[in-house]
């Protein structure tokens, strides 16, 4: 799956979850520069980008979660 | 967009969107506003988001008070201003395994066991001692699942040293103290994480990041079964059941097929599903749930389904029959007229989906279960969806069935006579009105949380708040119990009152619908005036707080001589009335005994 179908996904998911359906995040995007995407709202973003893509990321590859262009990077890698 | 959950549900649909569900939900009119202090061994912030949507889904709008993470035991051994400042409407505690202090290790011996199990429950005992002494409020504690991990492998479970024999024990003892403690509630989540499945239930990910002892995904079906409870202590179960007969309590069509060659009973795989189904229902029935009928069918033909040799269910155990083929919302309608429910206690069960849909679209107050089309199915959708979750077993809800067949026969007395005075006293009907009794409390308090209709000011009270009412001497307190040649239709009144110098303030009275028309109210008020009498007060004041379902009482007061001081722009209204110095009884058809 390439980057940007990947993108538009987790943006759709953001978006629903932070109840902000205006919400732009690109791949620099991190969770500090959202309103509304505090640690709790993290949780429930993996947990349904994890679903959405059938992946499950181990305890490191969250720690690595710094942009949403290194989720990206770990949903190719473990999707493909 | 569709403001309601689905059932079953879908918990990832729930999770994503679940702000702009609260944002819909909370545009509901007549929420009941409840605080909900949430003391957690584990992190409970989606916890309480998610029990947020389905309590909101269930009429309830719940204010929160969260401990921090792992703190339920400090809120609640310590004195706690802001617990007492919040003032719980309900107390949840969420402890589960990974709670467990101290397992047996393989050196103990039984008495070792008995010492860490006394131990462990010492803790919870203090607990609930003092959140009982101090809040007074229910209390809602989970069972512990079993452990994810078996040193011991199968022995675990039958050795004396195991793991999951520990929890066992720890388990049986918190059903004991519920089973003593009925203001005490055991959330199930043994049977949960069995259901949902212990891999799935935990998630190793999920408690190391952020200490949730439950998997993300499983908070939803966790929050809804948990919901359950708080909706029935504060009476928002549902309480009636529409159901469809073609393809739904039996396999194919009666009118078609003919009434021997629908499927039922245990000839046919798809028979026996249709007799696991009526089984299931007809338990529900047998604890208090009223089953009805609506059905696109000739009279004659759905009742002849009922003839089949292998049918569970019969006629006579269907409170309303409705085979016809008048739009099946009409028909919901009537039904709820003639079991004098409202229209948002019922749950609407039929196999076709354009029905299902129609009945949504015109009657959005129904439930109605996204069933699908698999029949095997149908009974643990409705298992799972708490929408009938009781708060405790009364006689009153196993005898319910029996009262409706009592006033059927009733109704046809009546039409016997011309003269409705005469009918009454031709019923034979004693009452007794007594004040408070402890062995009534659960029922009382049952009523308090079900009753819509008959209820002047519909006003809830906890279990321990009708006791607080028992012990207050400026507190006066009625029930009403009614027999009749036909039957025992059980306590069937309540009021509450309060005195404040030379005046009597009603502050609840309510009747259960059971008993509408045969002058019972009227002796409940003489009882009240004589109590008042009694106590030297000269004047009795009320008020009338409506809702959308107790139009019936309106008029009660201005009918029984009331004076009306106050009408607010809400429609409430304020009533006086001067207590005639001489007793003149209104009730003239019930015959009364005050005594013991």
């Amino acid at each position: 799956m390439d980057s940007k179908t990947i993108l538009g996904k987790i943006q759709s998911i953001v978006q629903d979850i932070l109840d902000n359906e205006s919400l732009n995040i690109n791949e620099q995007t991190e969770a500090t520069d959202v309103e509304g995407w505090d640690s709790l709202a993290h949780i429930n973003i993996v947990s349904q980008i994890e679903s959405e893509f059938v992946v499950r990321f181990s305890l490191d590859e969250l720690a690595r979660f710094s942009t949403v262009g290194k989720i990206i990077e770990a949903v190719q890698l473990k999707a493909s | 967009m569709k403001s309601s959950i689905n059932i079953p549900i879908d918990p990832l649909h729930i999770l994503r969107k679940k702000k702009s569900l609260k944002r819909l939900l909370l545009q509901k009119s007549g929420l009941l506003k409840k605080r909900i202090a949430i003391l957690g061994g584990s992190t409970t912030a989606e916890i309480r988001d998610i029990l947020e949507i389905f309590l909101l889904e269930g009429g309830i709008e719940p204010e929160f008070y969260e401990s921090d993470y792992n703190q339920y035991y400090k809120e609640l051994a310590f004195d706690n201003d802001q617990l007492n400042r919040f003032a719980p409407d309900v107390i949840f505690i969420h402890t589960t395994g990974v709670n467990i202090q101290d397992y047996p290790s393989l050196s103990d011996t039984r008495e070792d066991v008995q010492k860490k199990l006394d131990a462990e429950l010492a803790v919870y005992n203090q607990l609930w001692d003092r959140s009982s002494a101090i809040y007074g409020c229910p209390i809602i504690q989970n069972n512990f699942e079993n452990p994810f991990l078996r040193p011991l492998g199968n022995l675990d479970f039958s050795d004396y040293r195991g793991k999951t024999s520990y929890v066992r024990a720890l388990n049986e003892r918190i059903a004991a103290h519920a089973q003593e403690n009925p203001n005490f509630y055991v959330h199930d989540i043994h049977h949960l994480s069995a259901w949902l499945g212990l891999e799935r239930w935990f998630n190793r990910k999920d408690w190391y990041s952020y200490k949730y002892a439950l998997a993300f995904e499983c908070i939803p079906a966790f929050a809804q079964n948990l919901s359950a409870i708080i909706k029935a202590i504060f009476g928002k179960t549902k309480k009636a059941l529409v159901l469809d007969l073609d393809n739904t309590l039996w396999g194919g069509v009666i009118g078609d097929d003919g009434p021997d060659l629908i499927k039922i009973g245990n000839d046919s795989a798809v028979g026996e599903a249709h007799s696991e189904l009526q089984a299931y229902l007809r338990q529900l029935r047998d604890r208090g749930i009223m089953l009805t009928v609506s059905s696109k069918n000739d009279d004659q033909n759905a009742r002849e389904g009922f003839n089949h040799p292998h049918t569970v269910l019969k006629f006579e155990d269907f409170a309303a029959f409705r085979a016809n083929w008048e739009p099946k919302s009409e028909n919901i309608k009537t039904i709820a007229i003639q079991v004098n429910i409202g229209i948002d206690s019922l749950v609407f069960l039929d196999d076709n989906p354009s029905e299902r849909e129609l009945v949504m679209q015109q009657l959005p107050e129904v439930t109605v279960p996204d069933v699908g089309d698999d029949i095997a199915k149908y009974a643990s959708i409705l298992d799972r969806s708490g929408l009938f979750e009781p708060i405790n077993i009364s006689n009153e809800d196993l005898n319910r069935a029996r009262y409706y067949e009592a006033n059927a026969t009733r109704n046809e007395m009546q039409s016997k006579f011309l003269d409705y005075g005469k009918y009454l006293d031709s019923l034979e009907m004693c009452a007794s009105i007594l004040p408070f009794e402890t062995k009534n409390l659960e029922r009382i308090t049952q009523l308090t949380n079900k009753t819509n209709q008959f209820n002047l000011t519909t006003r809830r009270y906890t279990n321990a708040e009708i006791e607080a009412i028992t012990q207050n001497p400026n507190m006066i307190s009625l029930t009403g119990h009614l027999k009749d040649k036909f039957g025992d239709s059980g306590l069937v009144s309540v009021v509450i009152a309060t005195r404040r110098g030379h005046q009597v303030e009603i502050d609840l009275w309510l009747m259960s619908c059971r008993v509408l028309k045969r002058d019972m109210e009227l002796a409940m008020f003489d009882a009240l005036l004589a109590r008042a009498r009694l106590e030297g007060s000269t004047e009795v004041v009320s008020k009338y707080l409506p809702t959308k379902k107790n139009g019936m009482v309106a008029d009660l007061y201005s009918h029984l001589g009331f004076e009306n001081i106050k009408t607010l722009e809400d429609g409430e209204t304020h009533w006086r009335f001067s207590i005639p110095s001489e007793a003149a009884l209104l009730n003239s058809h019930i015959k009364v005994n005050h005594g013991q």
